[in-house]
C-alpha cells in the first residue's frame, strides 16, 4: 500500500483522529526522530527509549481528540513522551532515590569529553537523582513546581538537586578545559 | 556556565535520533492490537459485573436465611396464624362447623409434639359431621406449612362437601397398626419379666 500522502498539520491531525493509517505513518515519520531524542535524554538504553517512544505514540494516536489548538502540536507530543519516559523510569524504580541523591557523586569521572558532541554523555554520567531534574529544568524549561509534581518530590528538593547537577557539570567542564 | 546551559539546550532541541528500521512495523502492530485488547477487557468487565451481581444475590439470600434461623417465629408464625384465622372465618360465614379455636388447638397440639392417634375414634364417633385430621408433628419448624396446608384442605373439603366426614384411611390404618405393635411389644415385655420373676422365685424356693 502506498502511504506517501502529504498532509498539512491540521489535515494530519484530522486524519489521525479518523484513524487514517497513512496520516498516522506521516505523523510518526515526521516526529519520531525528535521524540526518540527526547526519550533518550531520560533513558540511557536506546532500545528501551525506542520502546517507550512507541508506547507514547500509541497514546498520541489514542488521545489525539484531546488535543486543543492552544499550543504547538509538537509540544503536546513531547509532553506525552516525557510523561511516558518518567513512567518507565518509575516502573524501574529509577525515581525512588531522588530525595536521597544529594550524597551521590558522578557515576563516571572522565576527561575525554568532546563537549560539543557529547552532551548526552555528560548528562548520562550525572547521578540519576539530579539528572532528570536538570533535563526537565534546563532543557525542557519546566518550573520547579511542575517538576515537583511530575516526580512526586518537594519544590525544595527540585531546587537543591538542580543546583547540585549544575555544580557537578561545572566541575566536569573545568576538568575538560 | 550560562553559556554551557544555553549550548546544551540548543543541542538537545536540535538533536534527532533515527528510529530503527522496523520501528514503524512495530508501531503498526501496536496499532492493530488494541482493538482485540479492548474486546478482551470488555469481556472481563462483563464477567466481573456478572459475578458481582451473583455474589450480591447470594449474600442477600444468605442474610435472609440467617435472619429466619435466628428468629423463625417472628414472621412466619404470624402469617400462619392470620391465614389460619382468616381461612377459618370464611367457612364460619357459610354456617360451617369448624371453628378458629379448634384449628388453633390443632396447631398448638402439633407444636407440643402431641399425638392425636388415641383420640381418633372418639372424634369420629362424637362429632359425626365434623372433619377429623391426624397430624403427627415432631418438629416445631415443620408445622408451619402443614398447618396452612391442613387448613386449606379443610376449607376446600368443607366448601365442597358440607356434611361429609373426611378421614384419611391410610393414616388411620397406619396409626392403628403402630398402636397395636406398641401394645404387643409392651405386653411381650411384661410377660417376659413375669416369667423371669417366676423362675427366680422357683430357684429361691428350691434352694
Amino acid at each position: 500500500m502506498n502511504l506517501k500522502i502529504s498532509f498539512t498539520e491540521s489535515e494530519l491531525i484530522n486524519q489521525v483522529q479518523n484513524n487514517n493509517r497513512a496520516a498516522q505513518k506521516q505523523l510518526f515519520d515526521q516526529f519520531s526522530p525528535t521524540m526518540l531524542s527526547t526519550c533518550r535524554q531520560y533513558i540511557k538504553d536506546l532500545h528501551n527509549a525506542e520502546d517507550v517512544m512507541l508506547c507514547a505514540f500509541m497514546k498520541v494516536f489514542q488521545n489525539i481528540n484531546q488535543y486543543r489548538n492552544d499550543g504547538s502540536f509538537e509540544g503536546w507530543i513531547r509532553k506525552i513522551m516525557i510523561r511516558e519516559s518518567l513512567s518507565f523510569l518509575r516502573s524501574k524504580k529509577e525515581l525512588d532515590f531522588i530525595e536521597d541523591a544529594s550524597q551521590s557523586v558522578l557515576s563516571v569521572v572522565s576527561d575525554s569529553y568532546e563537549i560539543s558532541n557529547d552532551y548526552q554523555k555528560l548528562i548520562d554520567d550525572l547521578p540519576k537523582g539530579c539528572r532528570y531534574i536538570f533535563v526537565l529544568s534546563v532543557i525542557e524549561g519546566y518550573k520547579h513546581q511542575e517538576i515537583a509534581e511530575m516526580l512526586n518530590i518537594s519544590v525544595g528538593t527540585s531546587k537543591s538537586q538542580l543546583a547540585y547537577a549544575k555544580k557537578l557539570l561545572k566541575q566536569q567542564i573545568e576538568l575538560i578545559r | 556556565m550560562e553559556d554551557f546551559e544555553k549550548d546544551i539546550k540548543d543541542f538537545f532541541q536540535r538533536r534527532e535520533i533515527k528510529p530503527s528500521a522496523d520501528a514503524w512495523q512495530r508501531m503498526e502492530n501496536l496499532l492493530s492490537e488494541p482493538q482485540a485488547k479492548q474486546k478482551k477487557s470488555n469481556r472481563i468487565y462483563w464477567a466481573v459485573a456478572a459475578s458481582v451481581v451473583v455474589l450480591f444475590g447470594l449474600f442477600t439470600l444468605l442474610q435472609k436465611q440467617d435472619k429466619e434461623l435466628i428468629n423463625p417465629a417472628s414472621h412466619d408464625s404470624y402469617v400462619t396464624k392470620d391465614s389460619v384465622v382468616n381461612k377459618v372465618q370464611q367457612p364460619q360465614n357459610n354456617n360451617q362447623i369448624v371453628k378458629a379455636d379448634v384449628v388453633r388447638q390443632k396447631t398448638e397440639n402439633s407444636r407440643k409434639k402431641s399425638t392425636t392417634i388415641k383420640k381418633i375414634p372418639e372424634k369420629i364417633s362424637e362429632k359425626a359431621n365434623r372433619e377429623v385430621y391426624v397430624v403427627q408433628q415432631n418438629n416445631v419448624k415443620e408445622d408451619v406449612f402443614p398447618v396452612e396446608k391442613m387448613v386449606s384442605t379443610e376449607i376446600a373439603s368443607v366448601q365442597n362437601t358440607k356434611t361429609q366426614i373426611y378421614v384419611n384411611p391410610n393414616k388411620l390404618l397406619r396409626s392403628a397398626e403402630m398402636e397395636r405393635q406398641t401394645d404387643n411389644m409392651i405386653s411381650n415385655g411384661q410377660n417376659f419379666w413375669k416369667k423371669v420373676k417366676e423362675i427366680n422365685t422357683v430357684v429361691v424356693h428350691s434352694k
